[in-house]
């Protein structure tokens, strides 16, 4: 057990380690250029442009209490959304999963969470409930809901055809069905649902919050950029666009080990 | 009286595919059936209609053991092992018990059936951690936990290798001997339906039907070196031309 974790370490931690040294390096020279003694080899770019990553470290220590404050209302407000969306989402894949009529007459809006461009609706989202945590979790839960909503229903009710016949056999009753064959089936294509959506969420939450940013006492990732933007300040937005990268790959990680601890048992069905 | 006595049944898909016509056979209690034909003959079906899962289009059903579903004292082993992948071994046994309302004495069914089907060790395993016999031999076990009147076997060892289906076939007849249970056996494999039963009936495609009833003499136990017997050699030849005589008569050969 020691000696495998150890190789982990050695083959997934280490090679992207090794890159992001890189890719740092990289970018310090693009931006700070290169030079050998009296021999410019590459000028560098204008501050305004490109920052060099210690700038954007000074900006984010400078500015953390604001950074912070900014990531944490947008992870909350993601988050929020994202749970919010996944009990919804398995009540609505439930509903439709017991009856095709319902799920008939109700699909066309479901695809609507689907189409409608988040942008367009978030002004109307932050004139309804204002900006700030709000405005970021019901963004996230929209655009959260469509994934959860498709792989729950598909899960509740695409059985093996035999598995069926074999409770039918045993005269299984509809809420004993339910509770030994349709949940338990629907489990990893709930899990799928929620990968997506995670991911979505966050971005939701952004996307949302910049094009509809207006100031609040409180704001999350998506006004911090939207303002860092507007005034210039090229190395603070550098530095939410690093925060934001980090909370996206931060839930991403997140519902990727909840779904591995999840899915411990479902091994056969997902692989 | 008999277990099951079908009288003409016949069965139309409602895309108009005749599946079955005019189907007549008797069986009697305790006693294991082999239904041979080849593929797309019908057996699937029949089979499904002695089990109640499709209604015949015309013709009954009777019997000690019709409907015997309705009584908790049917069981169907599947073409493939159809195991819930998040239940163990144990608990996918369990399940037509749990079904049926555990007793005190479920966890004693078993393990005691898990046990006797040799997969002892293996009771906490995922199914997915099973070889295709293993996990065959599981669905035997769920089968039978309920001591089932009448079992009802689809093809169960279709697509295994030919020395796991020789095993199988010899557990599967030491578990008739013991419980005693009416089996009716589908396959399309020669060998595998004079090794196992007492009758084999012959079914001809197109729409399906009975062709042949052949009482098969070997007595039981039936151990592995009947195989290489001259007389199961003969049977063999005798079930072979029954089939290609009857798909000489509906001209398909
Ligand atoms: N649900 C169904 N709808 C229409 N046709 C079917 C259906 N099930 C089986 N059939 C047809 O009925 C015939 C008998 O099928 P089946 O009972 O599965 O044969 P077997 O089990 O002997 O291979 C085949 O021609 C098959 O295509
Ligand atoms: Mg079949």
């Amino acid at each position: 057990m020691k000696k495998s974790s150890a190789r982990h370490v050695l083959e997934y931690v280490l090679p992207p380690l090794a890159l992001f040294v890189v890719v740092l390096l990289a970018w310090y020279f693009y931006a700070s250029g290169i030079s050998i003694g009296d021999l410019v080899i590459w000028k560098g770019m204008p501050k305004y442009l490109v920052p060099t990553p210690s700038a954007v470290w000074t900006a984010a220590v400078e500015q953390r209490g604001k950074l912070a404050m900014a990531t944490g209302l947008t992870a909350l407000g993601a988050l929020s959304g994202f749970v919010a969306s996944l009990v919804a989402g398995a009540l609505i894949a439930f509903i439709f999963s017991q009856s095709p009529m319902i799920q008939r007459a109700a699909w066309p809006y479901a695809i609507f969470l689907q189409t409608v461009p988040i942008v367009a609706i978030a002004p109307l989202i932050i004139i309804w409930f204002g900006s700030g945590f709000t405005a970021i979790a019901i963004t996230a839960f929209i655009i959260s809901l469509f994934p959860i909503i498709t792989n729950g229903t598909q899960g509740l009710t695409a059985l093996n055809p035999q598995a069926v016949e074999l409770f039918a056999i045993h005269r299984a009753t509809r809420l004993q069905k339910l509770m030994k064959l349709r949940i338990p089936n629907s489990i990893p294509h709930f899990v799928t649902g929620a990968k997506t959506a995670g991911g979505l969420s966050v971005i939701g939450g952004i996307v949302g919050e910049f094009f509809a940013g207006f100031p609040g006492e409180k704001f999350g990732l998506g006004y911090l950029i939207y303002q860092s933007s507007g005034q210039q300040k090229i190395d603070l937005l550098f530095a939410a666009i690093i925060c934001s990268t980090l909370l996206g790959l931060g839930i991403f990680t997140a519902v990727g080990f909840a779904s591995r601890f999840v899915l411990r048992r479902w091994v056969g069905n997902e692989e | 009286m008999n277990d099951l006595d079908a009288q003409s049944l016949s069965l139309t898909f409602g895309n108009g595919v005749q599946a079955l016509r005019d189907v007549s056979f008797t069986v009697e209690s305790s006693e294991f059936v082999s239904l041979l034909g080849p593929s797309g003959c019908g057996k699937s079906t029949l089979l499904r209609i002695i089990a109640g899962l499709l209604p015949p289009t015309t013709g009954t059903m009777t019997g000690n053991a019709a409907a015997a579903s309705q009584r908790n004292e049917l069981s169907f082993v599947f073409q493939s092992a159809t195991l819930l992948p998040w239940r163990t071994v144990a608990q996918n046994v369990r399940l037509p018990l749990e079904l049926a309302g555990a007793d005190n004495d479920a966890s004693r069914r078993v393990a005691e059936m898990v046990e006797l089907v040799g997969l002892g060790d293996f009771a906490n395993s995922y199914p997915h951690e099973l070889s295709g016999g293993m996990q065959m031999r599981a669905s035997l076990a769920r089968a039978l936990v309920i001591k089932p009147r009448l079992l009802l076997l689809d093809e169960p060892f279709g697509a295994l290798d030919d020395i796991t289906r020789q095993h199988l076939n010899e557990e599967l007849l030491s578990l008739w001997q013991r419980d005693k249970f009416t089996a009716i056996f589908v396959t399309h494999n020669v060998s595998e339906a004079v090794f196992l039963g007492q009758r084999v009936m012959v079914m001809t495609p197109r729409p399906g039907n009975i062709h042949g009833m052949f009482a098969i003499p070997f007595p039981y136990p039936r151990a592995r070196s009947l195989r290489s017997s001259a007389e199961f050699a003969q049977w063999n030849g005798v079930l072979s031309n029954s089939i290609h005589e009857g798909h000489a008569q509906v001209g398909t050969s």
